[in-house]
């Protein structure tokens, strides 16, 4: 093998790698997606609780993740450390929604509370997105 | 003593059709088989072929099982295989680059001028 195969080789490679990478890029969407709906519930229920809203909005959440753990099973690529990095996110996020419930049953209807609760319980899927585009970043 | 790099290639990765499907792992967590053969643009036989290689020679997870009712095999690389492709990409770096390197067996050390 010469300079010039040497070189041919990995630009095949080079080529290879970012087609499997690109296709592991709907993590992002899928963390994105969750982070809307996450914020979206807790401040649903949070600010206006009732058999309405909980019994809407828990129905919502049910379908909604549902379908996202469907189309997350039909993708045909996990980026690196997918298992990894799901568990952690997932993990922190559960942390940080019970907290927010807990600590705000006596502050249900208070914006003070919910608002910043609601966008905190976004924050472990947004890190996520983050993560999976560093992660299937084109390599230098 | 300084070996020429080519010397540190890998046998079983060196194959063009099977250092693309590992290069392919390598920037993954694991990857259908299909993903895998339309990405490398090789047909399913020469695919499970070089893949039954590749998982022989512990480079290569196969993993089968369904969705749904669908069937679906997938594959992941190993850690003795991520370590393989890791060796014969920087092999390969230095071939490209002109650099003869000492062989480990040298105990290792600077980089030799370019033979």
């Amino acid at each position: 093998m010469d300079h010039a195969e040497a070189r041919a080789a990995l630009a095949v490679a080079d080529g290879v790698a970012d087609t499997a990478r690109r296709r592991a890029r709907w993590y992002a969407a899928w963390c994105a997606a969750y982070a809307v709906l996450t914020a979206a519930y807790t401040a649903g229920v949070g600010l206006a609780p009732g058999p309405l809203t909980i019994g809407a909005g828990s129905a919502a959440w049910a379908i909604a993740t549902a379908l996202l753990s469907a189309y997350a099973v039909r993708q045909p690529v996990a980026p690196r450390h997918y298992t990894r990095l799901h568990l952690t996110m997932i993990g922190t996020w559960a942390v940080l929604y019970a907290g927010v419930l807990v600590l705000g049953a006596d502050r249900f209807g208070d914006p003070a509370w919910w608002v910043p609760g609601a966008l905190l319980t976004a924050v472990p899927p947004l890190a996520g997105a983050v993560a999976a585009l560093r992660l299937t970043r084109a390599a230098a | 003593m300084t070996r020429h790099p080519r010397a540190r290639l890998d046998p079983v990765i060196h194959a063009p059709v099977r250092f693309s499907i590992v290069a392919a792992l390598a920037a993954v967590q694991s990857a259908d088989f299909r993903f895998v053969r339309d990405a490398v643009e090789i047909t399913d036989s020469a695919l499970s072929k070089q893949a039954a290689t590749l998982e022989e020679a512990g480079y290569v997870r196969i993993d089968k099982g369904f969705t749904g009712r669908r069937p679906r095999t997938r594959l992941a690389l190993t850690a003795q295989g991520r370590d393989a492709f890791d060796r014969h990409v920087r092999a390969l770096r230095d071939i490209a680059s002109g650099a003869a390197v000492p062989a480990p067996e040298d105990g290792g050390g600077a980089t030799a001028p370019p033979t």
